[in-house]
C-alpha cells in the first residue's frame, strides 16, 4: 500500500508537472532580452539639423 | 494495477512529447530514474521502454521543435570525448563481456546529456527537468523515509526501494547511491520551493516541501551509509555559507543534527564511528586496500582496463584479530577510484574536465546575472546547481557512481543554465513602436506585457518568435 501511494505520488506529480510545463511553455516568452537596443542614426534622433 | 498504471504513464508521455518534444525528454528522464519496467510487474518489461523513448525524443525534436539549438560548447566537446574514449577502453577492457555490458546502460546517459540541452532552452523546460528528475526519485524517498520510521531508524542494506526485487543491488536500490542521492536532491527541492512557476504557490505545498526534505534525510540517515552522513554533512555547511543569518542557521542546525542524532539507534552510531576508525572495520579497511591498488593498477595501465576493471583486484586484508582475509574482485566504492581504474589518466582528465567545466560555467553565470532581476532564477539555479554537484561529488568519492545518471543530468542542465543566459544576451532588447526603445522586461508573470506595450506579438505562434518594430516577424534562430 505504501508502494501504491508513492507510485501514485510520483508519477501523478510527474505527469502534472508535464501538462503544467506545455501549457506554460506555449503561453510565456521562452527568453528574458538583456541587450543593449540597437543605437539610432543621431538625424532620426534630434530632428535638428 | 500498478503494470497498467505505469504503462499509461508512460504512454501519456509520449502523447503529449508528440505536441512538444521536451516532454519525450521528460519521459526519458522519468525513465531512467523511476525505472518503470522494475517497478512494474509485468508489461514495462515487453520492450525496451528507454529505448523507444529516447528514440521518440530525438524523432520528434527533429521533425518538430529545432529552434534556439545551444552552441557547440567545451563541456559538449568533452563529454563527445568521454564517450568516445569510454567506448576505446571498452575496447581493450580487461574483462570484455563484463565492460560491454556495462557500457551498453553506462554510456546511453552520457549520449542523453549531450541531447538534452537541444531540448530544455526556456526557463519553464529547465524546471520541468528538475522537477520530473525531483519527482521520479521522491517516490523512493517517500517508501524509504516511511519504513525507517516504523523499523525504528532503518539498517544497511535494506532495499527500500521501489524497484527493489527486480532491480537487485543497483542504481537506487543499493544504500549507498539512495542515501547520497537523497541528500544531493535537497537543494533541488529549495530552489523549487522559491523560484518554480510550474507549481503555484501555496502555504500547503510548503508542507509537502517540507515532507520531501524529511523523508530524504530520514533516507539518508536510515541506509545506514556513511557516504550519505558525509554528503549531508557536505550540504548542511553548504547551506549554512548560502544563509544570511548565520547564527541563527547554526543554532537552527544544531538543534535539528542533535534531534536526529539522538534518536537513531545505537547500531547507526556504531556504524558511523567506524568513519574515524576505518582499519577497524572490515569493509572500511577493504575499501582503502581497493584504492591502494588501484593506484598501483593505473601505473601499468595508464590507459585504464575498461569497465569493470575490479574484477582483477586480489589482496590480502590483515584483520584486528590478527587473522587474514583474502578479497577478490571487490568494486572501487569510489566514483574517482572507478573513473581512474577503468578509464586510465586520459578518462581521469576528461572527467575532471567535464565537472570543472562545470562548476566553471555556473559560477560564470551566477556572477554575470548578479544584479538582474529578470534572471535572479537563473543565477539561484546557478548556485543551486553548484550545491547540488558539491554534494554528489563529496559523496561519490565513497560510491562508485561515475556512469549514474544522474550526474549526466548535472552536466546537461549545467550546459542548458549557459546557453540560457548566452541567449537572453544575445538578444535585442524588445522596441516599442513609438517612443525611446525600452528593454521590455519579459517577466512570466507579465507574459501579457508585449502586447500591452503596444509591441504586437504573433498570435498561435511558438513563443520563440517576436514581433519586429515594423510589425513584421523577427525570429530568433
Amino acid at each position: 500500500m505504501l508502494d501504491g501511494l508513492a507510485i501514485l505520488v510520483s508519477c501523478g506529480g510527474c505527469l502534472y508537472v508535464a501538462w503544467r510545463a506545455l501549457k506554460l511553455d506555449r503561453t510565456l516568452p521562452w527568453f528574458t532580452p538583456l541587450g543593449r537596443p540597437p543605437r539610432r542614426p543621431r538625424a532620426l534622433e534630434t530632428g535638428r539639423r | 494495477m500498478r503494470s497498467l498504471l505505469l504503462l499509461g504513464v508512460y504512454l501519456a508521455y509520449l502523447s503529449l512529447g508528440a505536441g512538444a518534444p521536451f516532454i519525450c525528454a521528460l519521459g526519458y528522464i522519468w525513465v531512467d530514474l523511476f525505472t518503470p519496467q522494475n517497478v512494474a510487474y509485468s508489461l514495462m518489461d515487453l520492450f525496451p521502454v528507454s529505448l523507444v523513448m529516447a528514440v521518440c525524443t530525438i524523432v520528434f525534436y527533429v521533425t518538430m521543435d529545432r529552434r534556439s539549438p545551444p552552441r557547440i560548447t567545451v563541456p559538449m566537446v568533452l563529454l563527445f570525448g568521454w564517450i568516445c574514449w569510454v567506448t576505446l577502453t571498452t575496447s581493450w577492457a580487461e574483462f570484455q563481456d563484463p565492460a560491454w555490458f556495462k557500457w551498453n546502460w553506462a554510456i546511453k546517459s552520457a549520449i542523453f546529456a549531450m541531447i538534452l540541452p537541444f531540448l530544455f532552452r526556456s526557463r519553464v523546460q529547465i524546471e520541468a527537468a528538475i522537477l520530473t528528475v525531483l519527482l521520479a526519485i521522491s517516490g523512493n524517498l517517500l517508501t524509504f523515509g516511511i519504513k525507517t520510521i516504523l523499523s525504528g531508524g532503518g539498517g544497511y542494506g535494506r532495499q527500500w526501494t521501489l524497484a527493489s526485487s527486480a532491480a537487485g543491488n543497483n542504481g537506487l536500490n543499493e544504500s549507498s547511491t539512495i542515501a547520497l542521492v537523497a541528500a544531493a536532491v535537497i537543494p533541488l527541492v529549495l530552489f523549487i520551493k522559491r523560484q518554480s512557476l510550474i507549481i503555484p504557490k501555496s502555504r500547503y505545498l510548503n508542507l509537502a516541501y517540507a515532507g520531501i526534505i524529511t523523508f530524504a534525510v530520514l533516507t539518508c540517515l536510515g541506509s545506514f551509509a556513511r557516504a550519505g552522513l558525509v554528503a549531508l554533512f557536505v550540504l548542511v555547511s553548504l547551506i549554512w555559507l548560502r544563509s544570511r543569518h548565520k547564527l541563527i542557521m547554526l543554532v537552527f542546525l544544531a538543534m535539528v543534527g542533535a534531534g536526529l542524532f539522538a534518536v537513531m539507534p545505537d547500531s547507526w552510531h556504531e556504524r558511523m564511528s567506524t568513519m574515524s576508525n576505518p582499519q577497524g572495520d572490515t569493509s572500511a579497511a577493504t575499501r582503502l586496500a581497493v584504492w591502494q591498488w588501484t593506484l598501483d593498477y593505473v601505473q601499468q595501465h595508464p590507459f585504464g582496463g575498461g569497465f569493470d576493471a575490479y574484477r582483477a583486484n586480489s589482496f590480502t586484508l590483515h584483520m584486528p584479530d590478527g587473522t587474514e582475509q583474502v578479497e577478490r574482485g571487490r568494486a572501487f566504492h569510489s566514483m574517482y577510484f572507478e573513473v581512474l581504474g577503468e578509464q586510465g589518466y586520459v578518462g581521469f582528465a576528461i572527467f575532471s574536465g567535464l565537472i570543472g567545466t562545470f562548476f566553471l560555467g555556473m559560477m560564470r553565470v551566477s556572477r554575470k546575472a548578479k544584479g538582474i532581476p529578470e534572471l535572479a532564477w537563473l543565477r539561484d539555479l546557478a548556485q543551486t546547481l553548484m550545491t547540488f554537484g558539491a554534494v554528489y561529488l563529496a559523496g561519490g568519492a565513497f560510491v562508485g557512481i561515475s556512469f549514474q545518471p544522474l550526474l549526466y543530468y548535472m552536466l546537461a542542465l549545467g550546459i542548458a543554465v549557459s546557453e540560457y543566459y548566452r541567449r537572453c544576451v544575445a538578444m535585442p532588447a524588445a522596441v516599442l513602436p513609438c517612443g525611446p526603445t525600452t528593454p521590455v522586461p519579459l517577466e512570466p508573470s507579465s507574459s501579457a506585457a508585449p502586447a500591452a506595450a503596444g509591441y504586437p506579438v504573433r498570435r498561435g505562434s511558438p513563443s520563440g518568435v517576436w514581433a519586429g518594430r515594423s510589425g513584421r516577424p523577427v525570429s530568433l534562430q
